[in-house]
């Protein structure tokens, strides 16, 4: 090729190579030109670690699945051998870890083995959500944010509606028998049994027409606010704080009065006015009452009985035929803190042929506990939704791990199931969140 | 020929254009394509989006309601009153999602699931009746907000947010195969253009070397064709040239004066050697040959000034002077003429001589009809002085 034609020949490419830009910058304007919304992070990993094989931690897993999908990352799923077994969560952390995983989802099964594990995920940049249960305060503290729903809470709803059920069936209160107990293993049963116990304390005492101050969150920041507790406002994140009482909303401790205040006073009582010395008459009468009062309320207690703790169902069932020995023994509820509890307590029940004589409720929804509650053994359980904590709790970390702030916990609720409402739609997407 | 290949080249820019439209178009359509599913996707986002945002803002005054029944602030019944309004916007926005229409499977379910839950939440909020909200059971507001109502709408809303970040990937998601469809639709443009600009340049280097080969043939071929015409020129001048001599012959004769007999006044003269057949006889034929060609060549170099002189046979010479020679001129040249041919000779190393005779013709105008008759004339008047003993120049008599 000679010199002018190699010349052609640059120059043909060249203006080639121009025409070629002209159409394609000619065609990119338009579509860069389009701006979009904000561009989401999306990718990669997020460990999410559970307690043990239950139905329950399935649709945890089911619910942390979807929203791992939905939010595209890619789910690393762990389940420990049982509530206990922190050992295998402690690999499944370390694991994480190696597999620089986003971040980390876990329902602990120690308030304080994992503490190491943890603060060494936490130190690499990975983000903690807790979930169902929680760690030791110190600990709590570092972790982005807890999803579950409150167990006093749940206990509570499970008191009220035992209350309810008992009437259904033609009890008194003021003539009710005693109360079982049957609590399983984990930390989690003593926030439900206490949860449980207050509540039921209450609703009886009411019977008695003994007034037991009533913890109302919404009624205490209402007065104080004017309004709904802010927390409450604006949707689910932040109404967490205002319904989350755990712990604090049942209390049975005596009441100072503005009349025991007055009787501190220097003044003697000679020196009163009429009007004075007749609050005060009022004043020792009250005192008096409450006393009675606290004594009926000590009598009611002593109704509450607690079998030993149990993590089989055939412990729970073995504890609950000796509480009921052969014809109930008395026994006018019966309380199961999760399912092999309940599975355990429902076995006895049939076994000893009284199924429907006494009031049972139990905690979580597997299918064997659905199938008790069609028959009649079980008059209602409560759910936590653990489809929605597995689903907002992997939310939660992929919000956290892509560097959003997020609030600091969470509470699902607690919603009572018996045979009149299992068929409501929302109920049975709580039961089988895969059928919708 | 040379038409067919500049039609090859000018075949070349047409492709060319061609090309170029299609890649044009190609490149429009697509870009459109790109375009339009950005505007859908855009459009579409900001639709749920909003919609999704008006029923988690509707279902949270409703809750803040149902807060403040609860929490006894407010006028119950009032707020009671609110909540079918409110709810009737959730329905609207509802609707509106549902008018988008076709979504992703996984924004489908949960807004299904989040769609469910509201509905539950106002069930559960209907089912209440108002018995309650204007008692003063105070435990009873609270059980209803904190576990009939209040898991819901955490749920609702939870997912609800859900539905718009799915949204919001999605979007990021289609936003970013858009990019990659631009980056590749560009890739592909560049090299069709590439291609194309190639496939041009090679059909002009084509047409370049057609116009070059055709460019060669036309030289040759003009080659050929002067060479020809040398040919037919050497051809034709055969016809009236004396080969031996190169003289003009009779026939160039013939042609030269014809036209000149019936106007023309001009002098014309014949000679030829006495007795040349001698020179036959005793030398041959080539010597004879070559004494006659020293004899022309000497008449040329003498007289082609005055004169054309042909070569009419053997060794005749016709001489027709220039015009503007004399008659006496004509009768003096004729003399030099006579005395260069009878002049000697060398040839072929042997020295050769002979007499030679002549005749004048002062031609006048119309003569005679036709060069025949002129050298007829000629050649009486030199025969008449060739038998009167030759070696002299006669001169034709005007009758």
């Amino acid at each position: 090729m000679n010199k002018e034609k190699r010349k052609g020949a640059v120059k043909s490419i060249a203006a080639g190579l121009a025409a070629a830009a002209m159409l394609v910058t000619s065609g990119c304007g338009k579509s860069s030109s389009h701006g979009g919304p904000p561009q989401a992070q999306t990718g990669g990993k997020i460990a999410v670690i559970t307690k043990q094989d239950l139905s329950f931690w399935d649709d945890v897993k089911k619910g942390a699945q979807d929203a791992c999908d939905e939010f595209g990352y890619e789910m690393m799923y762990t389940v420990a051998d049982g509530d206990n077994d922190y050992v295998s969560q402690i690999a499944a952390i370390n694991e994480a870890i190696n597999k620089k995983a986003s971040a980390i989802v876990i329902a602990p099964n120690s308030e304080t083995d994992l503490d190491e594990a943890l603060t060494k995920a936490l130190d690499s940049g990975i983000k903690v959500v807790t979930i169902n249960s929680e760690l030791n305060s110190t600990m709590q503290q570092k972790v982005s944010s807890k999803i579950g729903s409150s167990e006093s809470d749940g206990g509570a709803v499970a008191a009220k509606n035992a209350i309810d059920a008992f009437k259904k069936k033609g009890g008194d209160l003021k003539n009710i028998g005693k109360i079982g107990i049957i609590g399983n293993t984990a930390a989690t049963a003593e926030k439900r049994i206490s949860g449980f116990t207050d509540r039921m304390t209450r609703g009886i005492a009411a019977a008695y027409g003994i007034e037991v101050p009533a913890a109302n969150p919404f009624a205490a920041m209402g007065g104080a606010q004017g309004g709904p507790p802010a927390g409450a406002q604006g949707g689910a994140p932040a109404g967490a704080q205002g319904g989350n009482a755990e712990g604090a909303p049942v209390t049975t401790a005596p009441v100072t009065t503005e009349a025991v205040i007055e009787t501190t006073t220097t003044v003697p009582y000679e020196e009163l006015s009429e009007y004075e010395k007749a609050k005060l008459v009022i004043a020792e009468h009250d005192k008096q009452a409450k006393e009675d009062e606290e004594r009926q309320l000590a009598v009611i207690k002593k109704n509450f009985v607690q079998t030993e703790r149990c993590s089989k169902i055939e412990e729970a069932k073995e504890a609950t035929k000796k509480l009921l020995g052969t014809d109930g023994n008395g026994f006018s509820i019966l309380f199961a803190t999760n399912t092999n509890t309940t599975l355990g307590v429902c076995e006895a029940l049939e076994e000893l042929n009284l199924a429907g004589k006494i009031t049972v409720i139990g905690y979580n929804s597997d299918e064997e506990e659905i199938g008790y509650i069609k028959r009649g053994v079980l008059d209602g359980t409560i759910l936590q939704n653990p489809y929605i904590i597995g689903y907002v709790g992997v939310k939660y970390a992929k919000t956290a791990a892509s560097g959003s702030g997020v609030i600091q916990s969470l509470d699902t609720g607690v919603i009572y199931v018996n045979a009149s409402n299992m068929n409501d739609e929302f109920i049975q997407l709580l039961l089988y969140p895969d059928k919708f | 020929m040379a038409k067919t290949s500049s039609k090859k080249g000018s075949g070349g820019y047409v492709f060319a254009a061609i090309l170029i439209a299609i890649i044009y178009i190609f490149n429009t359509l697509l870009v459109e394509n790109i375009y339009s599913s950005s505007a859908e996707t855009s459009r579409k986002t900001g639709m749920s989006n909003s919609a999704i945002n008006r029923m988690n803002g509707h279902l949270s005054d409703i809750n803040k309601n149902s807060l403040s029944i609860a929490a006894g602030v407010g006028e119950p019944m009032a707020l009671i009153a609110q909540t079918g309004p409110l709810y009737g916007n959730i329905i609207a926005a509802e609707k509106q999602f549902e008018a988008i229409g076709e979504v992703s499977p996984q924004l489908q379910r949960r807004f299904n699931y989040a769609k469910a839950i509201v509905d539950t939440y106002k069930n559960r909020l209907d089912a209440q009746g108002s018995t309650t909200a204007v008692g003063d059971d105070q435990q009873a507001k609270t059980d209803i907000m904190k576990y009939e109502l209040y898991p819901l709408q955490v749920t609702a809303s939870e997912m609800l947010t859900s539905c718009i970040e799915i949204v919001n990937i999605e979007n990021t998601k289609m936003n970013a195969q858009n990019t990659t469809k631009s980056y590749i639709l560009m890739t592909i443009m560049m090299l069709i253009a590439i291609l194309g600009e190639l496939a041009v340049w090679l059909f002009a280097r084509r047409a370049k070397k057609a116009r070059l080969e055709l460019e060669e043939r036309e030289m040759r071929l003009a080659e050929v064709d002067a060479k020809l015409k040398n040919t037919r020129q050497k051809a034709s001048d055969l016809a009236v040239m004396n080969v031996l001599t190169g003289m003009k012959n009779r026939y160039a004769l013939d042609n030269d004066i014809s036209d000149r007999l019936e106007s023309g006044r001009f002098q014309i003269a014949v000679f030829d050697m006495d007795n040349f057949r001698s020179i036959n006889d005793t030398y041959g034929y080539d010597f004879g040959d070559e004494y006659l060609s020293a004899v022309a060549e000497r008449l040329k170099q003498e007289f082609s000034d005055v004169a054309e002189i042909y070569n009419i046979t053997g060794n005749e010479f016709c001489f027709v002077f220039n015009k503007n020679i004399s008659e006496s001129q004509a009768t003096g040249i004729a003399q030099n003429i006579q005395r260069v041919m009878s002049s000697p000779y060398e040839v072929l190393n042997l020295t050769v001589q002979l007499p030679c005779s002549g005749a004048v013709y002062h031609y006048l105008p119309g003569d005679c009809l036709n060069v025949n008759s002129v050298l007829v004339k000629l050649d009486t008047a030199m025969r008449n002085a060739k038998m009167n003993g030759g070696n002299m120049i006669a001169t034709v008599m005007n009758i």
